[in-house]
């Protein structure tokens, strides 16, 4: 089990107004993305309008939390203060599958980290899953973390 | 109004590059600014626009184009900074012919310079860590590496969909650094192979430290001027060089934001500049292609139209982008033999004027009558490509 303590000193996102409605969510283990109510484009991260169509019709929508795994890297320099005992470590873009409709068929890539899997074993395209890690108490934020599927 | 053209008058290196730990990021951008006025054959007086990007962090100053035109003695009509990353310069270029012809100004000078290698081995960090504040609150805190881990990313994307492998990259790195043993300049001379690319210690995977530009120090300028302001120099200036078509796009910051990572915004800027110029791939006798990293290059040389899709490593692969070949590419050594200060795109334009004008010494391409220069900046994210051709040319 995996918990703030063993985070140590990396980066934790500094939650504000626009993020936090995707924060509180995935504290409550759900991956959320904005629908646009005017033209039916999702979009990941949070904005003030659609990147799509600049309407502020957004609606917060629960993702399916399943995907692909795009790309990934192992990365033997730290990238981030707090990685340094971590090397080589995996940073990942999932591909996310997304509700119907998805009107322009632009995809949704989220950066993260795959987790209980050897780098060695990592194959482009394959199923993913979501889970969250814990990463910091107060405020409480859980990071999307993907699984291979089985 | 009466119409005015712009062209390129002058380009240059700071007096040494690479590895000047004795230099400040000011007086790299002096020196360059001096040898660059006196390569256009133009008087201080004459230059009545800045466009200065800097990034020591030694020496780290707001305002870059305020401090430059305070350290060189300018007050200009205009003057202006911009952050297109390693497509700074283009952009600079852009705005410096719009000026010079809109008559804000009659030359404008574009400076650029790093002391990134020295702030590297003297303990300062090349890049300050990138906050996980607003946008990047989704990315930093996964630890991904700015940027190689976005590079990385793309190589390891355009190596599954295409059956390139790291021998195939490697490549590019091979290609690159047989051009640096024919320039003097250029920080790493020694023979290299695609061995020695794949032993190389892995940085971030599949990239190693060989497929990766270096971290140097130095500084580069390039003046623009008025066509009119050119005829009263001397008869051996040398000729002006014409910007036949020049495009830049933004696509993204982040690389997740990127919906192709085997696309990037070159396809389109290329487009741009050939649809501008009235010409095609084909013509392009020299292509100076940013290169941060060998798969950089690869994405590029395929956007650009120089490689069939998924073909982008094959011309380095087929020896035809080295010395002799029939599609040179980085003829300067690039930013993977060379150097690369952080923000490399003015060096591929100084590169290419040279080029063209037919003064590039020993590593001159025969005939190069029409050269390619692109610039890419962050993330695959701020990309320019400008076609450079110059009358006149030759040696």
């Amino acid at each position: 089990m995996t918990g703030p303590d063993d985070w140590g000193d990396k980066p934790v996102p500094a939650v504000d107004p626009e993020s936090a409605p995707f924060w509180d969510a995935a504290a409550d283990g759900r991956l959320v993305a904005q629908r646009c109510e005017d033209c039916g484009e999702h979009q990941l991260y949070p904005r003030r309008l659609c990147r799509h169509c600049w309407s502020r019709d957004l609606a917060v929508v629960d993702l399916p939390g399943t995907g692909t795994l795009y790309s990934y890297t192992e990365c033997h320099v730290a990238g981030q203060p707090g990685y340094e005992a971590d090397v080589p470590y995996a940073v990942a873009l999932v591909d996310l599958d997304l509700p119907a409709p998805n009107p322009s068929g632009r995809p949704i890539h989220l950066t993260t980290h795959v987790v209980d899997a050897d780098p060695e074993d990592l194959v482009l395209d394959d199923s993913v899953t979501v889970a969250f890690r814990q990463v910091s108490t107060d405020p409480e934020i859980h990071l999307p973390v993907f699984e291979i599927e089985a | 109004m009466t119409e005015r053209t712009a062209v390129i008058a002058g380009v240059a290196e700071s007096d040494a590059v690479g590895r000047v730990p004795d230099a400040t990021v000011l007086q790299l951008q002096a020196e360059a600014a001096a040898n660059a006025l006196a390569d256009a054959g133009l008087e201080k007086e004459t230059i009545d626009g800045v466009f200065a990007q800097g990034s020591g962090l030694r020496e780290r100053y707001h305002f870059p184009q305020l401090t430059v035109a305070e350290y060189l003695g300018l007050e200009p009509a205009i003057a202006s900074s911009n952050d297109l990353g390693g497509a700074s310069a283009f952009g600079h270029l852009q705005y410096a012919i719009l000026a010079v012809e809109a008559g804000l100004c009659d030359a404008a000078l574009i400076t650029y310079g790093s002391t990134n290698y020295t702030d590297r081995t003297e303990g300062r960090a090349q890049y300050p860590a990138r906050e996980p504040i607003l946008t990047r609150q989704f990315e930093t805190p996964y630890g991904t590496q700015f940027p190689i881990g976005a590079y990385a990313m793309a190589a390891r994307r355009y190596m599954h969909e295409y059956d390139v492998t790291r021998e195939d990259l490697a490549a590019v790195a091979v290609s690159t650094r047989e051009w640096a043993t024919l320039n003097p300049k250029a920080t790493m001379r020694e023979d290299l192979s695609v061995e020695d690319v794949l032993d190389a210690q892995p940085i971030c995977t599949p990239l190693g430290k060989l497929d990766c530009c270096l971290i140097s120090d130095g500084g580069g300028a390039v003046v623009v001027a008025a066509a009119e302001v050119l005829a009263d120099r001397d008869a051996d200036a040398p000729p002006p060089v014409d910007v036949a078509g020049l495009a830049q796009t933004v696509t993204h910051e982040q690389i997740s934001q990127l919906p192709d990572l085997t696309t990037p915004g070159a396809h389109r800027t290329a487009a741009q500049a050939y649809d501008q110029a009235g010409i095609d791939p084909a013509d392009v006798d020299v292509a100076e292609l940013y290169d941060s990293f060998t798969i950089t290059t690869a994405l590029l040389t395929e956007a650009v139209g120089l490689a069939d899709p998924g073909e982008g490593t094959a011309p380095f692969v087929a020896g035809e982008t080295a010395p002799g070949g029939a599609t040179p590419i980085n003829t300067n050594g690039g930013g993977l033999s060379y150097l690369h200060t952080g923000t490399y795109g003015i060096f591929t334009i100084v590169e290419a004027v040279r080029q063209v004008r037919g003064t590039a010494g020993e590593r001159q391409v025969p005939d190069a009558e029409v050269a390619l220069a692109h610039g890419v900046g962050g993330e695959l994210s701020a990309h320019a490509t400008a076609v450079l051709t110059c009358e006149g040319g030759g040696e």
